[in-house]
């Protein structure tokens, strides 16, 4: 019997060598750190200052695809068992992959828009038997924005159009820079007003004029360069907005160019190496996909080397244009 | 023979090895946990690709929240445990089944050779299990991984887990009859018992 189980744990330790590089996970996770940072802010600029990192992190990225009774952000005792938290269909809003077509992200900002809390979200989950209090929000903006009500009064205060549309601007990846270059372009120096109406474009579904600086600034970040450094480009290229020297540097290091000057930071050695080396793939998550977009995408296009539809997607952003599914 | 654990490092005990971590910043967890932490990941996922994203995403969450988890008891269990939950959450279910999927589709081609494995060959073996595992429920198979690749015993398991020994004892029994250990065990527990 003994022999059979040491099968087992030598088949585990057989299959080590299959772990990823640590160099580009790390890359990667500090990417991903930093735009969550940005997100927290943004959210907490309009008002949605009760969202956790985690939770921020899995509204913008993470597709819906059923109910889950338990949070993985934080350790807990508690574990999402496999099915056994599914509640009954007639307690809870359903939420199945195909049952909306609004993303998370959507119903989220539905859910604080129309002044509801983490406490409100605390009680509906009473009501519904439910655990995860993230998922609850998600369900409750759904059913708001289908039309229904919910069992419990909003402890807040209902968005103005304004907010929403300032929410809308920050929660599509744009930031106060982004709405100075806009107000530019526009002739408009009420920057406030300039973000009020950039979000209602996008409320509206309409493109922007710009691309939301900040995949660009998380790539320069993540490459290992600093503020110093873009004073120092800045220079060079003779410009003052250092905030756009940013993102225009962030730009040529996705596109896989070389600044003229190398990075300070102190990470920046071993992380460009790796997004160097493959810049569709560092395209792909400074763009906010990941894995389980890559695997949405593979089924869309007859894929299975999740790999190959990560770093082609990366090229197709690269090449300007859209992907069929949103990060 | 009584293994080492895997997440203790060679020759020091788990406490020692844990307390060591005390006060760590980010940025040392990283250099020093991060290789041994995404081998445990794609063992535990048994997919490189899903390793990666896994590893990455509770890094970046663990990055933002560092001063919590560094005050933690065990920064290093708290990070592992947060990569157990996330192989383990919703979010991961869908991508899970389909990355199993493939792997039923690997064993249903290994099947096809006619059952005739070469047990001389040891890689062949591991290969052969390693798609069996493939096909295992995500909380079977952490089972297996935290009782014969971390080396802990049920009651710990459980504690990861949140849930009873029994269930432990239960998914392992189950899983390991899947993979046709248990089986095998049985029949010879009997044909020892027969004669």
């Amino acid at each position: 019997m003994n022999d059979r189980i040491d099968e087992l744990t030598e088949t585990f330790e057989a299959h080590e060598f299959l772990a990823p590089d640590a160099a580009t996970v790390l890359e990667r996770a500090n990417a991903i750190a930093r735009a969550y940072c940005r997100r927290r802010r943004a959210a907490r600029a309009t008002g949605a200052s009760v969202l956790g990192a985690g939770l921020v992190a899995g509204a913008v990225t993470f597709p819906r695809w059923e109910w889950h009774p338990g949070s993985n952000d934080e350790v807990t005792a508690v574990q999402p068992a496999s099915g056994g938290g599914t509640p009954s269909a007639s307690a809870t809003p359903s939420a199945s992959p195909t049952a909306s077509a609004y993303t998370e992200q959507q119903e989220l900002n539905e859910y604080f828009a129309d002044g509801y809390d983490y406490d409100n979200a605390v009680a509906l989950a009473s009501l519904w038997k439910q655990t995860d209090i993230a998922q609850v929000k998600a369900a409750a903006g759904l059913k708001l924005l289908e039309g229904a009500t919910l069992p419990v009064t909003p402890n807040g205060t209902p968005m103005t159009a304004a907010e929403r549309a300032q929410n809308a601007f920050f929660t599509a990846g744009y930031d106060y820079d982004d709405a100075v270059t806009l107000g530019t372009m526009w002739h408009e120096t009420d920057i406030g007003q300039v973000k009020a109406d950039a979000g209602q474009k996008l409320i509206t579904g309409q493109a922007l004029p710009i691309r939301p600086s900040g995949p660009a600034l998380d790539a320069y970040f993540a490459a290992g360069y600093t503020y110093n450094d873009a004073v120092t480009l800045g220079k060079l290229w003779n410009r003052t907005d250092i905030a756009q020297v940013k993102a225009d540097a962030g730009q040529k290091v996705i596109a896989g160019q070389t600044l003229p000057i190398p990075p300070s930071g102190p990470t920046a050695p071993s992380d460009s190496a790796s997004s160097s080396a493959d810049p569709g793939l560092a395209a792909y998550f400074a763009a906010g996909y990941n894995y389980d977009d890559a695997v949405t995408l593979g089924k869309l296009w007859h894929e299975t080397d999740i790999g190959q539809v990560k770093s082609e997607a990366g090229q197709k952003l690269l090449a300007g244009q859209t992907l069929p599914i949103a990060p | 023979m009584q293994r080492p654990r895997k997440n203790s490092g060679s020759g020091v005990t788990p406490i020692a090895a844990l307390a060591r971590l005390g006060g760590v910043t980010f940025a040392e967890f990283a250099a020093t946990r991060l290789a041994q932490l995404l081998r445990y990941a794609v063992v535990l996922t048994g997919d490189r690709e899903l390793a990666q994203d896994v590893v990455q995403d509770v890094l970046a969450r663990a990055q933002v929240r560092w001063r919590k988890i560094a005050s933690a008891d065990s920064p290093d269990a708290y990070v592992r445990q947060m990569v157990l939950n996330e192989y383990l959450s919703w979010r991961r279910r869908w991508a899970v089944r389909n990355v199993r999927a493939v792997g039923e589709r690997v064993l249903e081609l290994s099947d096809g050779r006619g059952g005739s494995r070469d047990h001389a060959d040891a890689m062949a073996d591991a290969d052969d299990l390693w798609s069996r595992l493939a096909t295992l429920p995500p909380k079977q198979r952490a089972v297996l991984v935290l009782r014969y690749y971390e080396q802990l015993d049920d009651d710990e398991i459980a504690a990861l887990l949140g849930c009873a020994r029994g269930t432990v004892r239960s998914n392992a029994s189950k899983a390991l009859k899947t993979l046709r250990l248990q089986s095998e065990r049985q029949h010879i527990t009997v044909a020892g018992d027969i004669s």
